[in-house]
């Protein structure tokens, strides 16, 4: 039973079960177990998600070819940001920190508080030609030797 | 037997709307030992999945389709349909501006960790959660964990007067 206390304007309630009651202190895993079970996953998860990027890289550049010839809309933006958006939360994830960087750039680009019309089509297309270069060539971050680049361009492809 | 945090008896259910997240996200619960995971693509069958089998933690991301994670959480905070209202949430979002922060506490969010996610960042939230748990406010326009207290992270973020 949920105890609910009074005060002026608002209640407070302590909810009976909280995360404690189905969570025991002992018999887990250490959190050192727990990433080297996921290290011996990673490989095959990378190899997963890098199979899908080919498939974003298309969305992008259909959303992205609509807006240069004048045809695309606010669906268009919001496709591409939210491949952006995908990108900046997951290359991460796999080990691909650069996508995750390319994606932030194309999340700034294409946020809902810039207007259709001031869209800078251009960064938006260097970002999308950074991630196809970055996804065959398998850059993973700055410790590749053919990163330095792609982190200059990147640079260089902020708004200014 | 070394006292380590049993993750294992927990119910998870996470929502968000890429395949991928799915993949890495279930391999994440299953390292933790965490086997009782169930995960949906939207608002909809998040609440439904709620009601078939209450969840521990509901764990979901703030860009849904066709509704956004906001409106979920507001859902999930106003026991609709009957899911229990009091289910902790945390947030794993990509949308990490402090005002992205402060909308999803306000919508009635537990906690929030900025994507990208790994072993060791949602570990690390989960423990805060089992001991730092929080009461429940009900007021006129908000019914949520407490947001006097910040949420782990964000000590530094404006807190709730």
């Amino acid at each position: 039973m949920t105890k609910i206390v009074q005060m002026e304007g608002y209640e407070i309630h302590h909810p009976k079960f909280t995360l404690k009651t189905k969570v025991d202190k002992s018999g887990g895993l250490t959190l050192e177990e727990m990433e080297k079970r996921m290290d011996k996953k990673m490989a095959a998860l990378t190899e997963q998600y890098l199979a899908s990027i080919p498939a974003v890289i298309e969305i992008i550049d259909t959303a992205l070819n609509k807006l240069e010839k004048g045809k695309g809309g606010i669906a268009e933006q919001e496709a591409l940001f939210r491949q952006g958006h995908d990108l900046k939360g997951m290359g991460g994830s796999f080990d691909y920190p650069i996508m995750g960087t390319i994606g932030e750039g194309i999340c700034t680009l294409t946020s809902d508080d810039i207007e259709l019309s001031d869209l800078n089509l251009a960064l938006i297309r260097v970002h999308l030609d950074l991630l196809a270069y970055v996804a065959a060539k398998r850059i993973k971050n700055d410790t590749d030797p053919n990163a330095a680049p792609i982190i200059a361009a990147l640079a260089e492809a902020k708004p200014k | 037997m070394a006292n380590y945090y049993n993750f294992r008896n927990l119910s998870v259910i996470f929502v968000d709307d890429n395949r991928n997240m799915h993949m890495l996200m279930k391999s994440i619960l299953l390292a933790m030992n965490i086997v009782n995971a169930r995960g949906c693509y939207d608002a909809k069958s998040c609440l439904a999945k709620m009601l078939e089998d209450p969840a521990d933690i509901v764990i979901l991301d703030l860009s849904l389709n066709p509704e956004n994670g906001l409106d979920l959480i507001r859902r999930i905070r106003q026991g609709e349909r009957g899911v229990d209202a009091y289910t902790p949430i945390l947030v794993v979002s990509g949308q990490t501006k402090l005002s992205n922060v402060v909308e999803a506490r306000d919508a009635g969010a537990t906690e929030f960790l900025a994507k990208p996610v790994s072993v060791g960042s949602l570990y690390d939230r989960l423990v805060w959660m089992v001991e730092n748990p929080r009461v429940f406010i009900k007021a006129s326009e908000f019914i949520g964990p407490d947001r006097r207290r910040a949420m782990r992270g964000y000590e530094g973020m404006e807190r709730r007067k």
